[in-house]
């Protein structure tokens, strides 16, 4: 299972293992990660699972879709890194990967 | 999606299967939610097979039917049976709606899967306790407030501030949006919920309302307005067509106006 480790606004890190197949998203809220709140439940409707990708993950995590991108509107202070991770499938490839998280999602 | 577990006295089990009366010439089969707290018992899911071509065409039609013919006890709101009361409103089909405008034989799936409306308490059966939705309605103070003395007559408006209420005012208070909202199932006690945020802007655009001020006010805090995320489900299941989380998005526009 990759691991991906979720840095909360204080700094707090979470190292989880997440299942390949969900979305980093549920990847947090599985383990009770703090600072995802996913509203909607992975829909893309809602923003309020906003998270920053490591500069380092950016290419192999890709770009958001046009409609990830009209929905992180909605989010606050987004950055050309910040992705909906409902929007993020874990694969293999993602090993390792790191996201940050805002200080809110509301 | 995210996976949650329901209470263990939440599981609904399976329950009764009430077969056709003999001679049915077309039977619908309906899955039908059950709760009684009396019996300190488990909900469950009852199965009718309903002759359908003896009953009328709306999902209230059969459910009457079940209760007339098939099941006494089976416990429902209902009573104007033409979508202008909103006493109804259940989930059919995985969606809120009226059991009196939705034709059974446009529910989606093969069998028509009926339950109360979503994350309320449950009464009985299919009635959910709607107390805190309706506080929530009152909360906005629903009538006309003003500071002019009364004029003799009655309160004037030109056509073109009356169209301003089209699209708002036909909201019949059913639930079906509110209860549809996660934002409004996972803080119901902080949010107000698409439906009243709607009356409240109803009554913000009122050209002869006079507290557009105090209403702003009322509502300005991190979770009675701004917890709506614009997830739309408020709009996609309206039965009356009306589109709720626009109405949040211009109370949103006159916060912001007023800052500015």
């Amino acid at each position: 299972m990759p691991k991906i480790t979720y840095i909360e606004f204080d700094g707090t890190e979470h190292a989880v293992d997440v299942k390949k197949g969900l979305s980093v998203m549920e990847g947090a809220v599985k383990h009770n990660v703090p600072g995802i709140d996913a509203d909607c439940g992975g829909a893309c409707a809602c923003a309020t699972c906003h998270v920053y990708v490591d500069e380092a993950w950016r290419p192999k995590v890709g770009d958001p879709s046009a409609m990830e991108e009209s929905m992180l509107d909605f989010a606050e202070n987004v950055e050309p890194n910040s992705r909906l991770s409902c929007q993020i499938r874990v694969t293999d490839e993602l090993e390792g990967l790191i996201v940050r998280l805002p200080e809110s999602q509301h | 999606m995210v996976q949650l577990t329901l209470p263990k006295n939440s599981q609904v089990r399976a329950g009764r299967h009430y077969p056709a009366p003999e001679g049915a010439k077309k039977v619908k089969t309906f899955k039908v939610y059950r709760y009684d707290p009396e019996t300190g018992e488990n909900p469950r899911w009852d199965t009718y097979d309903v002759a359908v071509d003896q009953c009328g065409p709306m999902v209230l039609d059969a459910i009457i039917h079940i209760k007339n013919t098939m099941d006494p006890s089976l416990t429902f709101r209902r009573s104007c049976r033409e979508g202008v009361c909103g006493s109804c409103a259940m989930n059919i089909g995985g969606r809120n709606t009226l059991a009196c405008t939705q034709g059974w034989e446009d529910v989606a799936g093969k069998d028509v899967q009926i339950s109360p409306l979503p994350h309320q308490p449950v009464i009985k059966d299919l009635i959910p306790d709607l107390t805190m939705f309706f506080a929530q309605y009152a909360e906005i103070e629903p009538w006309l407030h003003t500071d002019t003395p009364a004029p003799p007559k009655e309160w004037k408006q030109t056509p073109e501030d009356r169209a301003k209420l089209d699209g708002l005012y036909e909201c019949i208070l059913c639930a079906c949006c509110s209860t549809s909202c996660p934002s409004y199932w996972w803080n119901s006690e902080k949010f107000m919920g698409p439906a009243a945020l709607l009356h409240a802007y109803r009554w913000m655009i009122d050209s002869r309302d006079e507290a557009t001020g105090e209403r702003l006010d009322a509502l300005e805090d991190p979770f009675k307005l701004y917890r709506c995320h614009t997830i739309m489900n408020c709009a996609q299941v309206c039965p009356k067509g009306l589109n709720p989380a626009k109405a949040i998005a211009e109370i949103k526009k006159l916060m912001a106006e007023r800052l500015v």
